[in-house]
């Protein structure tokens, strides 16, 4: 028995019955299935005659089965081909030629039995070999043509297709179909072995594959794979191989036994070896999944880089160029919604070097449609969906001809940019891997921008308020000022007043200049205190700082305070350590900050209180704390007490006199010190005031 | 390569449903918002143009609500003399082609169709042919190369001009007969140079005037079992035809349905809805049903059952006044109907459809002057969740007796069809008697009939089809139908004298609805003339 003859025809009828059987399992409907059971059953069929022709016992029986294959060899390349129309659903193109094929069927059927297509058969080398006639030569080239046209169509909706799990599934039925057609070139030479069976078997295989699997799988992982793992195989194994050649030829002359020498030089070579193996395997993935690494590379920088940046433009900028990167696209850009009107703006592009901006309007098809449905939107699609069959026609001319994929960046529902990417640069299609990564950019960007959008608009309004402020003591300086030089003439005014009085005190006048004068000392320590507050706003306080003896300059001020002190009743008690650091300070301003907080102490503070003034030095800075037992400030207060014209009202709701400027300007120059400043109280209990002042020269 | 044959080519059969079909599946709240869309593009593509200034009186709406509120309520003579005279620098966008009405008001109204407008609608005509063949939702039998037998109005009525602009722009058909020997040629040539090459080349779909289908049934019906082979008829292709025909017919006459057996069967007209039976059986397939005008074209659609029409969003902003608001308007001629959208109409209540135009075109809040019933709020069928009507009449088109019930054409030609009366064709109008309405019908038998009682015969069956009717009959004390029969041919002796006078294609024929008193006279007088 001539196994190698006999065998092939049975594994390949085994292997079609079986996946008949199975992707009888998956009861699938609709023409492709029904196309390729037929398929799989003439296969089948084909197979098991070619077995009983094979196996006959003369060359008359040989022909009789022979004449029963060329019907079902014609069948097989229509049924190819009818499967083809079926997958790639092709709106009855092509059904003219399909008709033709089954006539030919019919025909070839009913002329089987005569000598049309064999009329005998001979005997070879390898076994029994049909001698063909005309009638067979028409069949072959009427079932190449169909299988050709068949490979045609699935080459075409493979290039037309961006679905990457039909593009792989087309890849297999490609190929699958390929290879029998490949089988078949020897058929017609009866002196060369016939090889169509192999082609048939390779076919049932890969075809089933493709429709039972296709979802799952990946032919272009599937080669690189095998490539991959057969290069390090053929490497670290050839090493290895080297080794124990070496090693046996060195003791090829000893007497000692090659195993004895071997086992254990393989055990010290498997060791030895491991990291070589480890450095090409990584070596092999690194560029057998290049594209993969770039992607995830690239996705892991933007994820990085996006997060850190709070600027929109550049984070546009940013995001385009790397989403270029990784993807290999021509033209991208990246549109955000304008915060004056009610429109999609580009705030960044790349590859679009000299054409008109992009705008969307909010209110378009194509933004409407985008801000309500999820994932990518392929430019192909705008022609399919009807929503978008009233596109804009502006916008679509803009986009017309170069965009290939507009990727909505949704954030918490609301549609915060768009990405509209162009082809790429290779020219060919997205795969779902693009998608997937794409989706996941876009997720996180669309967040990311919606932050740096934030961002931006805080930063344009805090810019607005500080505009405000500038206006504000900009006002209050020339305020200030222009009060200065008329109070500087009452108080001058008032002195030779007083100095006119003389002895010829009369006591109603005295009273009345008195009060003259208590009204416009007031009226200059709020204009001074304004004008303070005005330069430290606008920077234009004279402020020269330098090292200065603290001890110093604390004893200045409270002999400043302490008659006020003395006058009130209040007791003034001081624990500052002896001697105190010199540190980095304006005098002036230092006295002031240390005046501001005693006056405002001596101010809340009742009769026969006691307030306390502390410093506490630690290793960088100086902590020093005005405390009394007054009044005290209430909780929701604390935090107001720094600002400007702010006034703690009392218990009973009342204000204490005074602009309200002293600890605005005291927390100023504070901060100006580089130090901080802050408060504790407890309303009834008193209040403690703290500052630091730095005792390194500081920045300002 | 055509620009839509690559659609056809590239995309899958799925696609291509979605591509053309697909707004059977939008849900109401895209089909508003899209429409929406388009509206405020066109406001904003119309608001600079000083025929647009003029309908909004300068008004440049920001809002759908606001345009609705603004823009009047328009009719074609808002547009004049701008469109009669057409005046392209008053339009905001250059038009691609002009198009205008049958006249039979009086004068065309010509249109003006921008190449975007014309574009939408090549998109749409393909969709009536693909629905027009599918026998299920998805399937799509029509593509390019397809053999299209037309039997309709050439340009620059607006049926020509779009299919010119499908067959020479977008997809590439091989018309029957030829559009550049087609328009050569006055209808009734055309029509049978049309039939006489569909003999030789078979045809894969046909769009036809519902009459003109019936018209070619009913003459092969008539011919003698046995039909004469004229020498043009010795082709191959016409005998096997032929041959093929005589085996499917049997002993009966040779059908339509028998020589061809088209993918789709287009029908166009507003007396589809009355040949719908006759052109089944002629043609042996149902006839597919679009509606439309030259002022929008084509606006509403048969899904795949042919049963009712859903309206496509991207042809015109749509409005729908209702039958109350039409009432009020009547009663006080300076009153402005209120109108409603398509997601607030109701179930059974008849509209008068307005339409703004979109892509540039000039029609803004315009009367469309047809009556629209509202059938069903969705079709459970074929699941589409869009409101479902049926084209009722045009206002111009209906006779109202005493207000009691309103009588359109299809109506009254169902009481005459079915009270079996052998007719060859009739004209009806509301006249007088005294102060009192009632309905003339003016009928001419086929040749060799007569039937007695007829006013009697037709006023019975009216009372079966109309429920309001069978009341006028006690209100008024007055039987509401004359019948006048008209001598044997005096339709056809009308149709020559007017083919004389060189009327155009609309006008050969007196309107079936409320034809002038001087047709009326003219009809008349010859029949008085026959009978001598």
């Amino acid at each position: 028995m001539n196994l190698p003859y006999l065998l092939p025809p049975l594994v390949a009828a085994a292997i079609g019955a079986a996946l008949l059987f199975v992707t009888s399992l998956k009861r699938t409907r609709g023409a492709a299935y029904r196309t390729f059971a037929l398929l799989l059953f003439c296969t089948i069929l084909w197979a098991l005659l070619i077995f009983a022709m094979r196996s006959s016992p003369d060359v008359e029986r040989a022909l009789w089965w022979e004449r029963w294959l060329t019907p079902i060899g014609f069948a097989i390349g229509l049924f190819y081909y009818h499967f083809s129309l079926a997958v790639t659903r092709r709106p009855g193109g092509q059904s003219r030629l399909l008709i033709a094929g089954y006539i030919a069927l019919v025909g070839v059927a009913v002329f089987t039995r005569t000598d049309l297509f064999v009329d005998r058969m001979e005997l070879q080398s390898y076994g029994y070999a049909p001698m063909l006639n005309p009638g067979m030569y028409f069949v072959i080239a009427f079932s190449y043509l169909l299988s050709l046209v068949a490979v045609y169509n699935l080459v075409r909706a493979y290039r037309s297709s961006t679905d990457y799990e039909e593009r792989n599934r087309l890849l297999y039925l490609t190929i699958a179909m390929i290879l029998p057609l490949a089988g078949g070139v020897f058929e017609v030479l009866p002196t060369v072995y016939p090889t169509a069976i192999f082609g048939n078997i390779a076919f049932c295989a890969l075809a089933s594959v493709a429709v039972l699997r296709y979802h799952l799988f990946d032919i272009n992982v599937v080669i690189r794979k095998t490539v991959a793992y057969g290069l390090t195989s053929v490497v670290v194994g050839g090493m290895y191989g080297a080794v124990i050649f070496l090693f046996g030829r060195v003791l090829e002359q000893s007497t000692v036994s090659p195993w004895v020498v071997q086992l254990p030089l393989l055990i010290v070579l498997g060791f030895l070896l491991q990291p070589i193996w480890q450095r090409v395997q990584d070596l092999v993935d690194t560029r057998f999944y290049r594209n993969h690494y770039d992607r995830l590379q690239a996705l892991e920088d933007l994820s990085g880089l996006t997060a850190t940046i709070v600027d929109t433009e550049e984070l546009a900028s940013t995001l385009l160029q790397r989403v270029r990167r990784a993807l290999g696209t021509s033209k991208a850009c990246l549109l955000m919604p304008s915060v004056e009107s009610d429109v999609f703006n580009q705030v960044s592009a790349v590859g679009l070097d000299g054409t008109e901006p992009i705008t969307l309007h909010r209110r378009s098809p194509l933004v409407v449609w985008l801000a309500h449905h999820e994932g990518a939107l392929s430019w192909k699609d705008m022609d399919v969906i009807p929503e978008l069959a009233g596109v804009w026609g502006q916008e679509r001319e803009l986009l017309e001809g170069w965009v290939d994929f507009i990727v909505p960046l949704r954030s918490r529902g609301n549609l915060t940019g768009i990405l509209i990417l162009g082809h790429k640069l290779s020219e060919r299609v997205y795969y779902r891997e693009d998608f997937r990564m794409l989706q996941v950019i876009s997720s996180q960007l669309a967040v990311n921008l919606e932050n740096a959008t934030l961002y931006a608009m805080e930063k344009a309004r805090v810019a607005q308020l500080e505009k405000l402020e500038d206006a504000r003591s900009g006002l209050l300086l020339t305020v200030a000022h222009e009060l200065k030089t008329p109070i500087t003439a009452i108080k001058a005014a008032i002195s030779l007043l007083e100095e006119e009085e003389g002895e010829h005190r009369q006591r109603n006048r005295v009273r009345l200049i008195q009060s003259i004068r208590r009204g416009a000392d007031a009226l200059d320590k709020l204009s001074t205190e304004s004008l303070d507050l005005a330069r430290l706003k606008t920077a234009s306080m004279d402020f020269n700082p330098g090292p200065r003896d603290l001890r110093q300059l604390v004893e200045e001020a409270v002999s400043v305070i302490a008659p006020a002190f003395k006058g009130s009743e209040q007791r003034f008690a001081r624990e500052v350590p002896s001697p105190l650091p010199e540190a980095y300070v304006d005098g002036d301003r230092f006295k002031q900050i240390l005046l501001n907080l005693l006056r405002n102490a001596n101010k809340y503070t009742p009769r026969g209180g006691v307030i306390t003034l502390r410093a506490t030095l630690n290793s960088s800075n100086i902590l020093f704390e005005v405390s009394d037992n007054g009044i005290g400030i209430p909780q929701q207060e604390q935090a107001l007490v720094f600002q400007p014209f702010h006034r703690v009202r009392s218990k009973s709701g009342t204000e204490t006199a005074g602009a309200g400027l002293g600890l605005a300007i005291a927390k100023s120059l504070v901060d100006l010190h580089g130090g901080k400043i802050w408060v504790r109280s407890q309303e009834g209990a008193g209040s403690s005031f703290f500052f630091t002042i730095p005792l390194e020269r500081g920045e300002r | 390569m055509l620009r839509e044959d690559e659609f056809f080519h590239n995309l899958s059969e799925d696609k291509l449903w979605q591509r053309y079909c697909g707004f059977l599946d939008l849900p109401m709240l895209e089909f508003i918002r899209t429409q929406k869309s388009l509206l405020m593009e066109e406001i904003s593509l119309v608001g600079s143009s000083p025929l647009g200034q003029k309908i909004m009186g300068g008004a440049k709406p920001e809002s759908v609500e606001e345009f609705r509120r603004l823009a009047p309520l328009t009719t074609y003579h808002d547009y004049e003399p701008y469109l009669s005279n057409r005046q392209e620098d008053a339009l905001a966008e250059k038009p691609f082609a002009w198009s205008h009405t049958s006249g039979r008001g009086g004068n065309f109204k010509w249109i003006p169709y921008t190449q975007r407008a014309l574009d939408v609608a090549s998109r749409r005509l393909l969709a009536i042919l693909i629905l027009a063949g599918a026998r299920r939702k998805g399937e799509v039998v029509i593509r390019p190369g397809d053999r299209l037998l037309l039997a309709l109005a050439p340009r620059p009525y607006i049926s020509g001009t779009a299919l010119h602009y499908l067959a020479t722009y977008c997809f590439s058909f091989r018309i029957i007969p030829p559009l550049e020997v087609s328009e050569q040629l006055d209808f009734q040539g055309r029509v049978a140079l049309g039939f006489k090459t569909a003999l030789k080349t078979g045809v894969d779909e046909v769009s036809s005037i519902a009459s003109v289908l019936v018209k070619v049934g009913e003459q092969m019906s008539g011919q003698a079992r046995t039909m004469k082979l004229s020498r043009s008829m010795l082709h191959p292709a016409i005998l096997l035809r032929l041959a093929r025909a005589k085996l499917r017919a049997g002993s009966g006459p040779i059908l339509p349905k028998h020589l061809w057996q088209p993918k789709a069967l287009m029908t166009g007209g507003t007396d589809t809805a009355i040949y719908k039976e006759q052109t089944a059986y002629y043609w042996g397939k149902e006839p597919y049903e679009a509606y439309g005008a030259t002022e929008a074209f084509p606006m509403a659609l048969q899904a795949w059952n042919k049963k009712w029409m859903t309206f496509v969003p991207d042809i015109a902003f749509l409005e729908f006044i209702p039958e109350e608001e039409r009432q009020k308007e009547k009663q006080n001629k300076g009153y402005q109907p209120a109108t409603v959208l398509l997601n607030e109409v109701e179930t059974g209540k008849n509209y008068e459809l307005v339409v703004t135009h979109f892509y540039g075109m000039p029609l803004l809040r315009y009367r469309m002057r047809d009556l629209l019933t509202v059938a069903a709020l969705e079709d459970p069928d074929t699941g589409v969740k869009l409101p479902q009507f049926q084209f009722k009449a045009r206002v111009d088109d209906v006779i109202d007796l005493a207000g009691l019930t309103q009588l359109d054409e299809k109506t009254v030609w169902r009481a005459i069809a079915e009270s079996g009366v052998k007719y060859e064709d009739w004209t009806a109008r509301k006249e007088y008697d005294h102060d009192k309405t009632y309905l003339h019908l003016y009928l001419e038998m086929k040749k060799g009939q007569q039937q007695d009682n007829l006013d009697h015969v037709i006023d019975n069956k009216l009372q079966e089809l109309d429920a309001d009717y069978r009341e006028i009959g006690s209100w008024l004390n007055l039987q509401p139908v004359k019948v006048t029969v008209l001598s044997s041919g005096t339709f056809g002796s009308y149709y020559q004298e007017k083919q004389k006078e060189g009327a155009d294609l609309a006008h050969l024929k007196p309107p079936h609805m409320n034809a002038s008193d001087a047709m009326i006279q003219r009809l008349l007088s010859f029949s008085l003339q026959l009978s001598k």
